[in-house]
């Protein structure tokens, strides 16, 4: 019984109110003095009199039904301030975290209005629950954690930050807000161990948090709950439908240079299986349909052939009603071909300038040809540390400093001395190369031979691409924002009159112009030049620009715009990717976009709107909280309400005198 | 003393000239004293000829139809409807209860009372008009003839009798008083806790041609009741005590229903006609339509 009700009043407030029953049965009685009027005659009105008294007793309860109509107003009023409600669980400890799921799967609409809608009504009637000298705080996750402010027992602030919360396109990750969560509740975890400076914003006590979540977080590893007792209250419908975008991206056909090929994959999550149609739309302007059939929990590809497009913004639309219409649509954006800048430094390579001079190269990129002595010019220093090129191939030279650019070294190091390098030995075999690499893919190496080479070591986190019987002979190295790769023997022999004379018959197979072009694409970055980069919502964006740019200036697809300012010779860095579409870049004042790069979702995890029955944090498994029974249910409101209904009811008896 | 005034206010001058073209009918025939304007089933001298008869001797020569006589050689008397008066009461109620309602039940009866009385006076019937408990020294005027008219206003404007005094008493010491035969009318509103049953029982001994016009004011047959009331008699200061509410007034409703036909029937069974009159109905109407479709009036 004392869950059924919770106390409102203190006692004064109840001995007032308790005194309104007897007060109106004391009126009651005292009450009723007769008008006096004189008629014609009582003789008609005693008989009807004498008729309603036979059955008196009704009689007698009809003159009492304003009398009881007041009475059941101050007990329907009596009751209401009692609070009756119920609930199977209640708010258990003195300090709660309500964390709220805000990723992109909550903006489904398997339950009305929206999951977060419903997530946020529940906290709040959590809130509701809680009582004087409770405190909570609000934080939200997507794949990353807020936290709105430190812990308060004041409700209708906490209501209110309940209400701003708001629906993000990103996709979620629960971890860092569990740490944070964690960190309130244990002591030794709070805040960073290793920062003497970090102080803790709150005293460690035992803490409840409540996550309101549709449960799409994988298993959370590396989070210790110790004294931090988590529930789960489960977001959405068990069967939701949901059709998505998986996937979608633009290429060059590789048979037919002047096609573009769009790929995308469309997958059903839910259980029943449903025809989609799915648009492609380039520019706005609709350019093909295609209609899938379906099944449930599976998946299908669809393929879309645009001729003749040099640049412009795809969208793939997928025309279904289902609950969740964020994946409905997925983006891609055509760049016209820009033909990457590249620069070789070279004593002479015929191999070298014959592959480079091909039609297929000379689509990706430029070339220049410049002997080693430009390297000590002034216009090279201003190039390079300009960044004008996107690969610089040093055949058997070195530079004096590292350029901006991507780099090539064949037969010598990049300076600097984090390379190192073995003596010459000869005659190497290559053992194996990483073929899965895109700048060693389709290569055939076996029967490559090499005089003389000698073996490379690249940097801490460099990775090896061609090993052979002396040690490593091709190697990648990172540097910021740049690759370096390092070619440990040259192509280029000396013979003891110093007569050039090969130093490697690789040219002579098919591998070598393949490797060639794999340069170009990879170290040239020109293979991406027809399709924009796509990112996950939230996620930031690195731009690169040419020197001269000194700011850039992207319009979102909703048309805001953001200047970004260039900061050292990294390039640009964009984070407020919230939106979905196409991003347009452009740099300094130009009217035209250089660039443009997509926000997609693409997250089968987010897709999938199948609300999670547990949650698995680290080695605990959190079961769901059972239905809506989560929260107290109160009643007084409705009571009230009936009170007013009463109210209305007597104000009508009285002033009418109907009885039944 | 006449009074035009008095006039004006129990009957108007258009009321006047309305009732001028009626008269007064009784279902009986009855005897009269005087030679009046009423045919009797007397035959005598009047210009409404009704038979032949052969002379006898001793008849009047003067009533000898002489052209018969030439043609037939035959002496035929023509004989020719007698003409009498009527002898009208109208008795009414002036007990306490009459003064309720606007018009009052009083005026309202009074008013009928000399609408009626104007017809008779119009065709030279014998008119008397009384209050109830008229004490006997001091009794109501007989009147005759249109230039009485005034005569009866007067009678009637005067306030009746002090004497409480229940409507059977009344009606007996009435009926004592008046053995003659005629037309009865009394207008009462029947408000006797006793019952109306012995009065009317008198009435009918008289062997007179009764109307009952049962006067009730508004206020009596929907009364607008409000709140807790005491309500008090203002004849006997009876009080019932009452709160009005749908179903009581519903209640009254059924018994005064209840009361009007059982006052009905009961006239109906002893050959009297029973007429209730609302003090909002004019007189004319009442008169005009009601009465004559009774046949009180032609």
């Amino acid at each position: 019984m004392s869950d059924f009700f919770s106390n409102t009043l203190s006692l004064t407030q109840w001995g007032l109110l308790l005194a309104v029953p007897p007060a109106i049965l004391i009126l009651y009685f005292l009450k009723l003095k007769r008008q006096p009027l004189e008629v014609p005659s009582t003789f008609l009105w005693s008989r009807t009199i004498e008729d309603l008294h036979v059955n008196s007793i009704w009689q007698k309860l009809r003159q009492s039904l304003l009398l009881f109509l007041q009475l059941l107003l101050v007990a329907l009023v009596v009751l209401a301030c009692l609070r009756p409600g119920w609930q199977s669980s209640k708010l258990t400890g003195s300090r709660f975290i309500f964390l709220l799921d805000t990723s992109a799967s909550m903006g489904a609409t398997d339950v009305a209005p929206s999951r977060l809608e419903d997530a946020k009504r529940r906290a709040r009637e959590l809130i509701d629950q809680m009582k004087y000298g409770e405190e909570a705080t609000i934080m939200t996750f997507s794949d990353e954690a807020r936290t709105s402010r430190s812990f308060t027992d004041n409700r209708r602030m906490l209501q209110s930050l309940v209400r701003e919360v708001e629906v993000t396109t990103h996709t979620t990750d629960i971890s860092d807000a569990l740490r944070v969560a964690a960190g309130q509740a244990n002591t030794a975890q709070s805040g960073d161990p290793n920062n003497p400076q970090d102080q803790r914003v709150a005293e460690a006590r035992p803490t409840t948090v409540y996550i309101f979540s549709d449960g799409g977080i994988g298993t959370v590893e590396d989070v210790t709950l110790g004294r931090l007792e988590v529930r789960y209250v489960a977001i959405g419908d068990a069967a939701p439908t949901n059709v998505a975008i998986t996937a979608f991206s633009v290429d060059r056909n590789p048979e037919r240079t002047d096609e573009l090929q769009a790929f995308g994959r469309i997958e059903n999550f839910g259980y029943v299986p449903g025809e989609v149609s799915v648009s492609l739309y380039l520019d706005g302007q609709l350019q093909d349909a295609q209609k899938l059939n379906l099944e449930p929990q599976s998946g299908s590809g669809v393929q879309f052939q645009l001729r003749d497009v040099e640049q412009g913004q795809l969208r793939l639309v997928l025309e279904v009603q289902d609950n969740l219409a964020i994946d409905n649509q997925a983006f891609a954006a055509i760049d016209a071909p820009r033909p990457s800048r590249v620069l070789m430094v070279t004593r002479g390579n015929d191999s070298w300038r014959r592959a480079l001079s091909t039609d297929v190269a000379g689509r990706l990129a430029d070339v220049a040809f410049v002997e080693p002595s430009y390297l000590e010019s002034k216009a090279y220093l201003d190039e390079s540390d300009l960044g004008q090129y996107d690969l610089i191939i040093y055949d058997q030279c070195q530079p004096i400093r590292m350029p901006q650019a991507n780099t090539l070294f064949l037969g010598d190091l990049p300076p600097g001395g984090e390379w190192s390098s073995e003596e010459n030995a000869s005659p190497p075999a290559i053992l194996d190369w990483e073929r899965t690499h895109p700048l060693m893919q389709l290569l055939e190496l076996g029967n490559v031979r090499i005089v003389e080479a000698k073996a490379v070591k690249p940097p801490v986190g460099g990775l090896v691409l061609m090993d052979s019987t002396i040690g490593t002979l091709v190697a990648l190295g990172e540097r910021q924002a740049f690759q370096d790769v390092v070619v440990g023997f040259g192509f280029v022999g000396r013979d003891p009159a110093g007569d050039p004379i090969p130093n490697t018959d690789w040219p002579r197979f098919f591998s070598f112009p393949i490797f060639v072009q794999n340069v170009l694409q990879y170290l040239g970055n020109s293979g991406t030049a027809t399709s924009a980069p796509s990112v996950r919502p939230g996620s930031p964006v690195r731009l690169r620009a040419t020197g001269s740019v000194g700011s850039l200036r992207i319009v979102s697809p909703s048309g805001g715009e953001t200047t970004l300012k260039r900061e050292g010779q990294t390039g640009f860095t964009f984070t407020m990717t919230d939106e979905l579409g196409v991003y347009s870049v452009y740099e300094n004042n130009a009217s035209q976009p250089a660039s443009h790069f997509v926000v997609n979702l693409f997250h089968a995890r987010e897709s999938n709107l199948v609300p999670a029955e547990q949650l698995a944090i680290g080695s605990t498994e959190v079961k769901k909280e059972t239905g809506t029974a989560v929260a107290r249910r109160e009643m007084w409101k409705w009571i009230l309400a009936a009170a007013l209904v009463v109210l209305i009811f007597e104000w009508y008896v009285y002033n009418r005198r109907v009885y039944f | 003393m006449s009074s035009p005034a008095a006039a004006t206010a129990l009957l108007s001058p258009q009321l006047l000239a309305q009732l001028e073209h009626l008269e007064l009918v009784t279902r009986k025939v009855f005897r009269g004293r005087m030679k009046g304007e009423r045919r009797s089933k007397r035959k005598g001298q009047s210009v409404e000829f009704a038979d032949f008869r052969s002379y006898v001797p001793g008849d009047d020569l003067r009533f000898v139809d002489w052209n018969l006589y030439a043609r037939l050689d035959k002496l035929f008397i023509k004989l020719f409807l007698e003409e009498e008066d009527l002898h009208f009461y109208a008795l009414l109620d002036g007990s306490p209860s009459m003064e309720f309602g606007d018009p009052t039940k009083l005026h309202f009866a009074r008013q009928l009372a000399a609408a009626l009385g104007f017809i008779g006076l119009c065709r030279a019937d014998r008119v008397k008009i009384e209050f109830l408990g008229q004490s006997r020294v001091n009794p109501g005027p007989v009147l005759r003839g249109r230039k009485s008219l005034y005569r009866m206003l007067e009678y009637l404007e005067s306030p009746p009798p002090t004497t409480t005094t229940n409507l059977a008493a009344g009606t007996r010491e009435f009926c004592l008083r008046n053995s003659g035969r005629g037309i009865l009318v009394l207008i009462t509103d029947l408000m006797d806790k006793a019952g109306y049953e012995p009065a009317l029982r008198f009435l009918l001994a008289q062997q007179m041609d009764v109307y009952l016009i049962h006067v009730l004011c508004p206020e009596e047959m929907n009364p607008e009741l409000r709140g807790d009331l005491k309500l008090i008699d203002c004849e006997d200061r009876d009080v019932a005590e009452v709160t009005a509410s749908r179903p009581l007034l519903d209640r009254y409703q059924k018994t005064l229903a209840a009361f009007i036909e059982g006052a009905r029937e009961y006239c109906t069974r002893r050959g009297m006609t029973y007429l209730l009159a609302s003090t909002q109905t004019p007189v004319e109407q009442l008169v005009a339509n009601y009465l004559r479709q009774r046949g009180l009036v032609r």
